[in-house]
C-alpha cells in the first residue's frame, strides 16, 4: 500500500496513514498513532471493512475482543462487490471447513435460507456463521483470503446498522464466536443452526404474527412435527 | 424463478375461467404499481375469485378446482408435465375453506426446492397460489404487468390487477390481524407505506371495501361473524404498525437483506428510517382513513 496514494485529510487520514503499509494493525494502536479516540478509530475501520476496503482478524494475544485490521485498498471510492453466483456457495464450506474443520454452523438468515424458510426467492445478502471463539482468528484470516471477492467478512461485535450498509457493498459474512454443539444440526448437507433453536431466536427477535408465519411453515414442510 | 412466476401469470391469462372472473392482488400486484427500484421480492401469487351472486358458496371451490384442472389439461397438451409446469391441486381439507390453494411446479436448473405437506409437494421448486373465494368489493382492470422481471420476458403480460384503492383495503385489513392469519407484518407495512403514497387512490372506495369486508366478516367455520364496528379495523392495523415501529436493527438488516436487491430504495432503511415509515403509514391511517368511519 502506498502512502502516497491516500490523499483523505483529517481524522480518516490519520487512520488510513497508519495502515498505510498494507500490515495488521491493532485498534490501540490505529488510534494512539493517528491521534483519535479509539471510539472514533473503530467507527471509522468498521467503515473501512463495511465498504471491503479493509480485512479485520480476531488478535486474541491483544485480549479478548481484541481487533486487528489491514488496509487493503486506499481508493476514495467504493465499488460494491459482485454478486457470488451461489449466494450460499460450497467455497464458503470449503473455507470453514479449513479453518474450523467440522465445527461451524450456519445461523439466522442464512439457517432459513437452508431450510427454505422465507420467500424462497428472495436474495441473501447476509450470511451469519457460528464458530469457536479460539477458532475465530483463523476462520477470519481463512475467510477474508478465500472469499473476499464477493463476500466482506465482519465480527458480530460490528453495530447491525453497519452491517446494514455493509450489505449495500457486498454479501456480508458475519462470523459469531457463540458455537454451542448442542444447537448444531445437519440439513441439506450442510451444518446449520437445528430448527428449534432458529425458531427460538425468530421467535425472540419478531412479531408474534411473523413468527407464527415461519413456523407454520417449517411445519408445512415437515421439519417441525409438534405444535407448540 | 420470476420467469416462472410470469409464465404463470401469462398461462391464467390466456387461458382464463369460464365461470368467474380472476384479478391478481397480493404482494406482487403491490409491487406492479411501484417504480421498479422501490419494487421488492414477492414470490406468492394471490388471486381473488369473483362469482356472480347465483353461485351458492358451497359451489365456489370445486369450481375453481374444476377450473384449475382444466388449466392442467391444456398445461399438459401444450407438453408440460407433472413435474414441470403443471399445477398441483392438493385434496381439499375438511371444514370451511375460504382459499382454494394451489402450486404450480418446475424443474429450474439452479433454484431451492423444497417440500409442502399441505401442497402435497416433495423436493420440487414451486410457485404458491391461492385463490380467495369470498371478495365482496372486487376492483380491478386488465393491464400490461410492470414488474422489474418483465423486463426480462420475451411477451407481454396483461392480467386482471387489482385496483390500487382494493390493494389498500387488503393491506389494512390483513394488518388488523383478521382475516388473512399469521403473516409478515414488516412487508404490509412497506407495501402500506407505498400504496400510501400513489397517486389516484379512491380512500372513500378503501373504507367502503372495509366496511363491507366486516358486515361479511366469516368465522372459521364460513358462518357469518359481523366484525362491529369495522373502525376496529383500521384501529388494530394502526396499533399493529406501532408495535412493529420497535423493530430491532438485527431484524431491520436481516429483513431488508431479504427482500430488496441491493441498490434498490429501502435496501439501507435505518431503524430510525423505518420507525418514521410505520410514524408515517400509522398517521396516514390516523388522518386519511379513521376519519371517514366517524
Amino acid at each position: 500500500m502506498q502512502a502516497a496514494s491516500i490523499a483523505v485529510a483529517g481524522i480518516q487520514g490519520r487512520i488510513l496513514q497508519v495502515l498505510s503499509d498494507g500490515g495488521w494493525h491493532d485498534l490501540p494502536e490505529i488510534a494512539s498513532k493517528a491521534d483519535v479516540s479509539k471510539s472514533s478509530a473503530s467507527k471509522y475501520l468498521y467503515f473501512m471493512l463495511g465498504r471491503g476496503k479493509a480485512l479485520w482478524k480476531p488478535d486474541p494475544s491483544k485480549g479478548h475482543g481484541a481487533y486487528a485490521y489491514r488496509l487493503v485498498d486506499s481508493s476514495v471510492k467504493a465499488l460494491a462487490k459482485p454478486y457470488p453466483e451461489d449466494p450460499l456457495s460450497s467455497n464458503v464450506d470449503l473455507a470453514l471447513r479449513d479453518a474450523a474443520g467440522n465445527r461451524y454452523y450456519y445461523s439466522g438468515l442464512a439457517a432459513r435460507y437452508i431450510y427454505q424458510l422465507y420467500d424462497r426467492f428472495g436474495n441473501l445478502n447476509l450470511v451469519e456463521v457460528k464458530v469457536p471463539r479460539k477458532l475465530l482468528p483463523q476462520a477470519a484470516e481463512k475467510l477474508n483470503s478465500a472469499l473476499s471477492e464477493w463476500y466482506i467478512v465482519v465480527p458480530d461485535k460490528m453495530p447491525w446498522e453497519l452491517v446494514q450498509e455493509a450489505m449495500q457493498f457486498g454479501t456480508v459474512l458475519r462470523l459469531i464466536p457463540e458455537y454451542r454443539p448442542r444447537e448444531k444440526g445437519r440439513y441439506a448437507g450442510r451444518n446449520v443452526e437445528k430448527i428449534e433453536y432458529l425458531l427460538d431466536h425468530i421467535r425472540r427477535h419478531m412479531s408474534n404474527s411473523e413468527y407464527e408465519a415461519v413456523r407454520m411453515q417449517a411445519k408445512d414442510q415437515g421439519l417441525i412435527v409438534q405444535d407448540r | 424463478m420470476m420467469m416462472w412466476q410470469l409464465d404463470t401469470l401469462d398461462c391464467l391469462g390466456r387461458f382464463p375461467p369460464d365461470e368467474f372472473q380472476l384479478y391478481l392482488k397480493g404482494g406482487t400486484c403491490v409491487q406492479h404499481y411501484l417504480p421498479r427500484e422501490k419494487q421488492r421480492f414477492s414470490m406468492d401469487l394471490d388471486f381473488s375469485a369473483c362469482f356472480r351472486k347465483s353461485v351458492e358458496t358451497s359451489e365456489r371451490l370445486p369450481i375453481v378446482r374444476r377450473y384449475l384442472q382444466t388449466l392442467n389439461d391444456q398445461l399438459s397438451r401444450d407438453g408440460w408435465t407433472t413435474s414441470h409446469g403443471m399445477l398441483r391441486i392438493p385434496e381439499i381439507r375438511p371444514g370451511f375453506n375460504p382459499i382454494c390453494l394451489s402450486a404450480r411446479l418446475f424443474e429450474p436448473v439452479k433454484c431451492p426446492k423444497t417440500n409442502s405437506m399441505i401442497l402435497g409437494i416433495r423436493n420440487a421448486a414451486f410457485i404458491r397460489m391461492e385463490f380467495f373465494l369470498y371478495d365482496n368489493d372486487p376492483e380491478y382492470s386488465e393491464q400490461k404487468l410492470s414488474l422489474a422481471s418483465t423486463d426480462n420476458a420475451v411477451r407481454e403480460i396483461v392480467f386482471n390487477m387489482a385496483s390500487k384503492t382494493r390493494l389498500l383495503a387488503d393491506k389494512i385489513i390483513a394488518l388488523s390481524g383478521e382475516g388473512y392469519g399469521a403473516r409478515d407484518e414488516s412487508k404490509d407495512v412497506l407495501d402500506l407505506k407505498s400504496l400510501s403514497e400513489l397517486y389516484g387512490l379512491d380512500v372513500p372506495g378503501a373504507k367502503r371495501m372495509i366496511s363491507s369486508w366486516a358486515s361479511f366478516h366469516l368465522d372459521a367455520d364460513g358462518k357469518p361473524q359481523p366484525l362491529e364496528p369495522p373502525v376496529k379495523i383500521v384501529h388494530a392495523a394502526r396499533k399493529t404498525v406501532l408495535r412493529r415501529s420497535d423493530m430491532s436493527a438485527e431484524a431491520l438488516a436481516q429483513m431488508m437483506g431479504l427482500l430488496y436487491a441491493r441498490g434498490r430504495e429501502g435496501f439501507n432503511l435505518k431503524t430510525s428510517d423505518w420507525k418514521r415509515v410505520c410514524m408515517d403509514v400509522a398517521g396516514f391511517l390516523k388522518s386519511n382513513i379513521l376519519p371517514l368511519f366517524t
